[in-house]
């Protein structure tokens, strides 16, 4: 029966290099081979070594420790970023494709709103209000993603709601509330999970982006972006520096939106 | 003494007006539904006979359109009470069984959680008895191996099972008041027959009023007492199925019963050669 199923490599590949990954960030969490924030005059610019094996930077801290500890801070942020995207995404959009109607009007021209703005752009807008921080910049960009969870979400009800077991729903004597979350919400998982995924990649690279600008997470916390923007003054000096966080940052991208693919065509 | 009816439809008038122009569909209906009756409601299309009833069952958006008269459950009248009111009623007194069954289920839930639905709405059962009450019902409407559909998704039963299930679905409550609006149409014949058998039998054994929407004559014929005849958003005639029958007053009605093809109890099959 399984050997007519193509297999699906999108799915395999990303799974495999997001497996890779978590895995990295779970090891960080209890170990790293040096402390991620232990400077070291003597191995200032120290290269790729078995002691050190992604080299040190410019305070001669050991990069791959802090390789380990970056990718989890920007995990971290991406994946309440999307949380919060995808919560009140939710929530909003299943309300206005729900009940249509000036709900649907009033709702969706504040997301307008929030939409005419480049979601980096919003997200600096936010920041300046509530300061910089890494908790802060989840809130920031949690917010600049809602509108598209809303949209996409709100399109999938505005599908689902006239369909006969909606109506029939309504008929059992279901409130609002449960045909919302309880029949229409399970029907739209495909299509949310594929742009959970999408979703996750933008919130890495605009968190990678903020903390590049130097709005995102403050030193000496790391975070991928927050070490490409430092390794930037020392692009030749130490090319290591700059090329393993971006690596990873490429590889935790490529793996979710393989992932995201590979959902969508198992569908 | 005035005789109390389950349901009493007086003098039901849809307008809708989501359009410029204000469109009336269904013009003065009167229904009148006693306990255990199965009523037909006979039409071609859009003679509104499926909103007529979607009325009855609570279904009609109440923003786009204008509703006058009264639709009497139990007293109750339901194009004006509270909609938590109506809620309560739906699913439990009145519930409703659709034309296709390939679109009436969720596709992804499980067929089990579906038929519970209603019970989980309206009762306080735990789990088990839930699931007892269910696996008894789809043993009711003659699904074999229930244990079995139970835990299967729409996508992997017939036509003729899934409207078994909306069946189950629909009665897992005992409403007083079932409304099958073309429940066979997408049925091939044979099943076709088992479903009907199936309503008579639960209209027969739990008393439940069925009001039965067809287009098929015949269909009405064979399980309705009564029969409303409409056209044009009008009952163009109405009374006990065999007098509708057997001497139809309007013009209508004598070209709907004359449309029904019929097998000569004579004929013979010509032999080749």
């Amino acid at each position: 029966m399984n050997n007519a199923k193509k297999k699906n490599f999108n799915l395999i590949v990303g799974g495999a290099i997001t497996g890779i990954i978590l895995l990295m960030i779970l090891v960080g969490i209890f170990y790293t081979p040096h402390d991620p924030n232990a400077m070291d005059a003597s191995n200032k610019f120290a290269g790729v070594s078995f002691k050190h094996l992604m080299g040190c930077d410019n305070f001669g801290r050991d990069v791959f420790s802090r390789v380990l500890e970056g990718s989890r801070t920007t995990f971290f942020v991406a994946a309440g970023t999307v949380f919060i995207g995808t919560f009140f995404g939710v929530i909003i959009g299943a309300l206005t494709g729900y009940y249509g109607g000036v709900v649907d009007e009033v709702l969706m021209r504040v997301i307008d709103a929030i939409f005419a703005f480049p979601s980096i752009l919003l997200a600096l807008v936010f920041i300046s209000l509530f300061g910089s921080g890494k908790y802060q910049v989840i809130l920031a960009l949690g917010i600049a993603f809602v509108p598209s969870f809303a949209r996409i979400v709100r399109s999938e009800f505005i599908k689902y709601k006239n369909m006969d077991y909606v109506k029939n729903a309504r008929l059992q004597g279901a409130s609002d509330f449960r045909i919302m979350f309880v029949h229409i919400l399970p029907n739209t998982v495909t299509v949310l999970l594929s742009a959970i995924m999408i979703g996750f990649n933008n919130a890495v690279l605009a968190e990678a982006g903020m903390s590049f600008l130097g709005i995102g997470v403050q030193p000496p916390d790391a975070s991928l972006g927050r070490m490409l923007s430092e390794a930037q003054a020392y692009l030749f000096r130490a090319p290591a520096y700059a090329i393993f966080p971006g690596v990873v940052i490429i590889l935790m991208v490529l793996g979710f939106s393989l992932l995201g693919d590979g959902i969508k065509s198992e569908e | 003494m005035e005789e109390k009816h389950l349901l009493e439809v007086t003098d039901l008038n849809i307008e809708f007006h989501d359009h410029l122009i204000p469109e009336t569909v269904v013009f003065d209906f009167d229904l009148i539904l006693d306990e255990g009756e199965i009523v037909g409601l006979v039409g071609e299309s859009g003679s509104g006979k499926s909103m007529s009833a979607l009325a009855i069952a609570g279904l009609l958006s109440r923003k786009d359109m204008k509703k006058r008269g009264e639709i009497l459950f139990e007293g109750k009248d339901l194009l004006t009470c509270e909609r938590s009111e109506l809620r309560k009623i739906q699913g439990n007194d009145i519930s409703v069984i659709f034309q296709e069954p390939m679109t009436s289920l969720n596709p992804v839930m499980k067929v089990g959680w579906q038929v519970e639905e209603s019970l989980r709405i309206h009762t306080n059962l735990t789990k088990e008895e839930r699931y007892a009450k269910a696996i008894a019902m789809l043993e009711d409407v003659e699904l074999d191996n229930p244990e079995k559909v139970y835990n299967q998704y729409p996508h992997e039963l017939s036509g003729g099972m899934r409207q078994r299930v909306m069946i189950a679905a629909a009665m897992i409550c005992a409403p007083k008041i079932l409304i099958a609006d073309e429940p066979t149409t997408a049925l091939d014949v044979t099943i076709q027959a088992q479903i009907v058998d199936l309503l008579k039998r639960l209209n027969k054994e739990k008393k439940t009023s069925i009001l039965f929407i067809s287009h098929d004559l015949s269909l009405i014929r064979q399980i309705c007492q009564r029969v409303l005849v409409m056209k044009g958003g009008y009952i163009v005639e109405s009374g006990p199925t065999e007098q509708i029958f057997n001497h139809p007053k309007e013009e209508y009605t004598k070209k709907l019963i004359s449309a029904i093809p019929k097998v000569e109890p004579g004929a013979k099959f010509r032999k080749k050669g």
